[in-house]
């Protein structure tokens, strides 16, 4: 078969473009760390990656807001700890205040203590984190107590939803849990204030057992923050397994094997090297160089 | 017997500077990749009592494969209908699935995000703040989309007027052609080169609009005549954007063509803009049923002022990209709450966010969620460009391989022509020498028999 010389040099610069192509995408792949770089490549690899990344991107949301409702719950559960503790004082001067051997001015300085608990109380009841009202439902932006212990707040609560369907609440509906200036923990504590001002016993013993009510509706509500908390480090803590997850599913769908992809690279480095030196031993055949 | 050395000698001469000539046109032309490698046609002259009495050319002609072309034509216009169909696709799948990674899903991911935030802090206007945002990013990402992809689709028809321009230019020259030829042979003439002009241009027809050629140069497009013997009927285009149209002008009328049916570059120009229209149709139409549904969920919802019905996007209802309510402020967001009187709790920015695992939003794509929906459309025209890319590339392999043949036939290989020309040029000196002898013959003959 003749060899026509035009059908010869074209197919030889053929085969350099596509050994330059083969080249240039593997060089691609190996600076992108991904074999599938566009949908063509791979359009089933590529979609799939597309679904990883959303969800990716969900997880990343969800360490975001997962550490901030840890730190939200974590500051609410101090403040109800403090609460606690407020109850405990108040519950030990009442249980000396109704013992009957105190005289007027000494039943008064107990008044005087309970008087500043109640604003210990009111003062963890408007706890915040990052400007958020922590005790007020979902009025999250004005105090929820006034320094009477008016309550301004809301019954209904925040919560968030998580990527994997975890619902967690984020705060605390206030009233349910330290009352009002009329009832509750905040009333009680007034209560016991006035009864040990003025001398009225009874009152006092009273206030013992509201006061024992209130501790035991503090340490439910420490108990329901405390399962939340639990959800919310759940999440925080399966981020980065789900992640890495993620991330190898990412890497067998779409990854470069660069092993694989330095070995191609070498070969076709070779293949061009060839391909050249072929070129420049044909410019030596016809035979015009040997006739001239 | 009388034999007149001289005479075969001298037709001998003729025969050796045709052949020489011809070679230095095989050599002059090596690198023309239209050029078919010419020959000269000899037959002996029959003398007294049948013996040869020296050589007669016939006439030259040109090496022939017209099977192999007529494959290279039909595969060549393939080739250009995937490289025109692969362009157009290719850069459509840029603006689906920009490198950067700022695509729709990212986008629909981001507002479900914003979302989950805003139920987590309804009340915070900078988590509101940036919920806008997310919608307003989807939307502008839509908008760009769409605008983008009907740029591409608007740049694949303008091209189509002067691909006609071009056809109806090499199908005027065709015809010319075939009016010289006929004229050339009719005076015993190959008409070799004129024949290589002709090949050329249906090459270019093939390649242009898949047309086809017999062997009297007759082209045909799709079953509809251009060229019949010395005339060219004229392609014409008709209507404009997505309804551009072809059409062939008779004599009489016009005579509607099937674009779906049209090969070559301008059927793959025409294909090309064809699917980046339905692409575009198809990421608006996602677009448009997610906003409708979170539209309808937001206005079911009460915002941080109290009030309700308020849309987060405006949709067109014709299948154009949706824009964000220019009224929608961190305040009348519905996401805040379910139901009136209790603003705040987050309700609503957990039903719109429960929205992401819905699937039942897109009747083209059932039973996936937004995101799988529109990865599911990036895998269907990933595959449009990967058949278009590959068809493209398995087709130029076999141009080239067709072509490698058809040049083994009738190409120019410059080592067979040299020693062609050394063997012509030894003829030519042997015919001298023969009349040379001849001349010595008679002048010996002459002097001594006086």
């Amino acid at each position: 078969m003749t060899i026509a010389d035009l059908s010869l040099f074209s197919s030889l610069g053929s085969s350099v473009d596509s050994t330059e192509n083969n080249l240039q995408q593997i060089e691609i792949d190996l600076a992108t760390g991904k074999d599938v770089n566009q949908p063509s490549d791979n359009p089933t690899a590529y979609a799939g990656a597309q679904v990883l990344n959303a969800e990716q991107s969900a997880i990343s949301n969800d360490l975001l807001l997962g550490q901030q409702t840890q730190s939200q719950l974590n500051t609410a559960s101090s403040a109800l700890s403090n609460v606690s503790d407020a109850i405990n004082s108040a519950l030990s001067i009442a249980t000396e205040g109704s013992n009957g051997i105190l005289s007027s001015s000494a039943m008064q300085a107990l008044g005087s203590q309970v008087q500043s608990i109640q604003q210990e109380v009111i003062g963890a009841a408007n706890s915040q984190y990052g400007g958020v009202y922590l005790f007020g439902g979902d009025q999250v932006q004005t105090p929820p107590y006034s320094a009477a212990g008016a309550y301004s707040g809301s019954a209904a609560t925040n919560s968030v939803t998580f990527s994997n369907g975890t619902a967690v609440q984020t705060n605390v509906d206030g009233l349910a849990v330290f009352g009002d200036n009329s009832t509750g923990l905040i009333a009680t504590l007034g209560a016991l204030a006035s009864a040990l001002n003025s001398g009225n016993q009874s009152a006092v013993a009273a206030a013992l057992t509201q006061l024992q009510a209130a501790l035991a509706t503090v340490a439910t509500a420490q108990g329901s923050l405390g399962a939340n908390l639990t959800a919310a480090n759940s999440v925080v803590n399966n981020v980065p397994g789900q992640g890495t997850t993620l991330q190898a599913s990412l890497q067998n769908l779409v990854g470069t094997d660069v092993a694989q992809a330095a070995a191609q690279e070498q070969e076709g480095l070779l293949q061009q090297q060839a391909l050249v030196s072929l070129g420049s031993e044909l410019e030596k055949i016809p035979l015009i160089n040997i006739l001239a | 017997m009388s034999v007149n050395i001289s005479s075969i000698g001298i037709s001998g001469i003729y025969a050796a500077e045709a052949q020489i000539a011809a070679a230095e046109s095989n050599i002059t032309n090596a690198s023309n990749p239209n050029y078919s490698a010419e020959s000269v046609n000899l037959q002996a002259s029959a003398g007294n009592g049948g013996l040869a009495d020296g050589v007669e050319v016939l006439g030259t002609v040109n090496a022939q494969a017209p099977y192999l072309s007529s494959e290279i034509n039909s595969t060549q216009a393939t080739d250009s209908y995937n490289q025109a169909l692969s362009q157009a696709t290719t850069a459509a799948q840029q603006i689906l699935a920009p490198s950067s990674g700022d695509d729709l899903s990212s986008a629909i991911q981001g507002m479900f995000d914003a979302f989950t935030n805003l139920s987590a802090s309804p009340s915070d206007s900078t988590v509101g703040s940036a919920a806008i945002a997310a919608l307003d990013q989807f939307a502008q990402i839509d908008q760009n989309m769409s605008s983008n992809l009907a740029s591409i689709a608007s740049g694949q028809y303008s091209q189509v007027s002067s691909l006609v321009a071009e056809v109806n230019q090499a199908s005027s020259q065709v015809a010319q052609l075939n009016q010289q030829i006929t004229a050339v042979q009719a005076g015993g003439q190959s008409g070799a080169a004129l024949l290589d002009q002709r090949n050329a241009l249906v090459n270019q027809l093939a390649s242009l609009v898949g047309a086809t050629s017999d062997a009297q140069g007759d082209v045909n497009m799709g079953g509809v005549p251009l060229v019949s013997g010395a005339s060219a009927l004229t392609l014409s285009t008709v209507g404009s954007g997505d309804s551009l149209g072809l059409q062939v002008n008779l004599l009489n009328g016009i005579l509607p063509i099937n674009v779906s049916q049209l090969g070559g570059t301008v059927g793959g120009v025409l294909a090309g803009a064809a699917s980046v229209v339905q692409l575009q149709s198809q990421v608006n139409g996602i677009a448009n049923s997610l906003a409708t549904a979170l539209n309808t969920q937001a206005a079911s919802g009460y915002g941080l002022d109290g009030s309700t019905g308020t849309a987060l996007f405006t949709v067109s209802g014709t299948g154009g990209p949706i824009a964000i309510n220019p009224s929608l402020t961190e305040e009348n967001l519905g996401a805040a709450s379910t139901a009136s009187g209790v603003p705040g709790d987050g309700s609503n920015a957990i039903a719109l966010a429960g929205l992401a695992n819905s699937q039942s939003l897109f009747t083209s794509f059932p039973n996936t969620t937004p995101i799988q929906a529109f990865s599911s459309l990036t895998a269907s025209f990933g595959t449009t460009v990967q058949s278009a890319s590959d068809d493209q590339q398995q087709a130029a392999a076999s141009v080239q391989s067709l072509t490698q043949l058809q040049s083994s036939i009738t190409g120019v290989s410059l080592n067979q022509q040299l020693t062609n020309l050394v063997e012509y040029q030894n003829v030519l000196e042997a015919c001298g020498q023969a009349v040379q002898a001849a001349n010595n013959i008679t002048t010996y003959l002459i002097q001594n028999l006086n």
